[in-house]
């Protein structure tokens, strides 16, 4: 079946680039008509690099040059994913010189609360991951792939990092009551076309959103696109609006590419032995067992 | 026992300056002024989440031995780069980089381990340079 699909492509791609035209990848479908982007995948350029950020240790090796390491990519193997990525911006991309529009109410608060996280003031201003709090809509360990599973009326986001589940409900349901606040939130899904929109609120206000984000307020909302654009790769699209922090909403490109096959989750849960409380705040070091 | 080397894909897949979410901040607990290379025996590794540790027994110039603790990546990412239970076992000399822990105790981020033979093991961790190779090049993908 796969070969026949393979050579039915390629004769379409010739006959198509015979006539002078580009040829149109489309992706394998679920039996319900939707891209099937299921499968493991490793998360690329999910972060809020802003300009003229407050200057601070926390960032460090952000950006650095250094790619953060994931070794479970399958790698480009074709040449849509190479096209695919060329060019492919990453990061805040709106506003374009990555000068976020802070609230200046807010903007001096989160530059007051980071004077004091190194080193912490209190438990209070430990960074959020260091606590091993969920990631919300930015954070997790990229190191980590996620998993895609999709059914009628639901498309799941399984993260390996800290056993993070997210449910897109894509089978009309409205979002949960108001007074329902959720570390991930309630994420509501639709299709475009091909296009996956995902509709997350009713955060609470208990994530942080970067290395220079460390807070945001319950009226956060996300706006996330998926869309299948080459074998390997999901283009990814993160809308954020937080109508306290910011005046106007921001937005992050990034992308997922496939990962190995045969890449399986295993267990990252991050309380298991973390010593980085202990030695932030210069306890001794307490071995695991 | 082999223990796989991802080579660097000769492609630049991946711009480097490609922003990720990461874990919580490196210099929160350690502080990149203070580059440590040390040379000592492996005492035992703890293979546990969100960091592996490594023990590592250092002589002293005084002849005593102090056991050095090393922050090295989550176990997930050791075994997804190639490392095993056994890759280092007790009592193999190694020398090993890093960056010591704020407090100045014996405690650091590690960033490679070299082996008696010259072989070099990233540490999986959050340092520049700990993470070895980016993109797995192969045939495992989908293919065209």
């Amino acid at each position: 079946m796969r070969i026949t699909i393979t050579v039915a492509l390629a004769f379409a791609a010739a006959v198509i680039a015979a006539q002078g035209q580009e040829p149109q990848w489309t992706p394998p479908r679920t039996p319900d008509g939707h891209p099937d982007m299921q499968g493991a995948w490793a998360r690329r350029g999910t972060a809020i690099n802003e300009a003229k950020a407050p200057s601070s240790p926390l960032g460090e090796f952000n950006t650095t040059g250094q790619p953060y390491p994931t070794i479970f990519n399958s790698g480009v193997v074709t040449t849509l994913d190479r096209a695919a990525l060329a060019s492919r911006k990453t990061g805040v991309v709106d506003p374009p010189d990555q000068v976020l529009p802070w609230r200046p109410e807010a903007d001096a608060a989160r530059r007051e609360f980071m004077t004091h996280m190194i080193p912490p003031a209190s438990l209070k201003y430990v960074e959020k991951a260091a606590r091993c709090i969920l990631p919300g809509p930015v954070e997790g360990d990229d190191r980590s792939p996620f998993f895609i599973l999709q059914r009628p009326g639901e498309f799941v986001l399984a993260y390996e990092y800290n056993h993070v589940t997210r449910v897109f409900h894509t089978d009309g349901s409205p979002h949960v009551g108001k007074k329902i606040r959720l570390f991930m939130g309630d994420s509501i899904g639709r299709w475009e076309g091909d296009t996956l929109v995902v509709d997350t609120t009713n955060y609470n206000d208990k994530t942080s959103l970067g290395r220079t984000i460390p807070f945001h307020s319950e009226d956060l909302h996300t706006v996330e696109r998926f869309s299948m654009v080459s074998p390997n790769l999901i283009d990814y699209q993160l809308t954020i609006e937080d109508p306290k922090l910011f005046t106007r909403p921001i937005r992050v490109a990034a992308y997922f590419m496939a990962a190995q096959q045969g890449t399986e989750p295993m267990e990252f849960a991050c309380i298991e032995g973390s010593q980085t409380l202990p030695n932030v705040f210069g306890i001794p070091f307490a071995p695991a067992r | 026992m082999m223990i796989q080397r991802y080579l660097i894909a000769a492609a630049a897949l991946v711009a480097a300056a490609i922003p990720c979410a990461a874990h919580h901040s490196f210099a929160a607990e350690f502080d990149v002024n203070q580059p440590v290379t040390l040379r000592g025996t492996i005492n035992h590794m703890e293979w546990v989440n969100p960091h592996t540790w490594i023990y590592v027994d250092v002589k002293n110039s005084d002849g005593t031995v102090t056991t050095w603790h090393f922050e090295m990546g989550p176990p997930n990412a050791l075994l997804r780069m190639g490392w095993r239970k056994d890759s280092v076992m007790p009592g193999t000399a190694v020398e090993i980089t890093g960056y010591r822990a704020k407090d100045g105790d014996a405690i650091a981020n590690a960033k490679t381990v070299k082996l008696p033979d010259g072989r070099e093991l990233f540490s999986g961790g959050s340092a520049p340079g700990s993470g070895g190779t980016v993109d797995v090049p192969g045939p495992n993908g989908k293919k065209e």
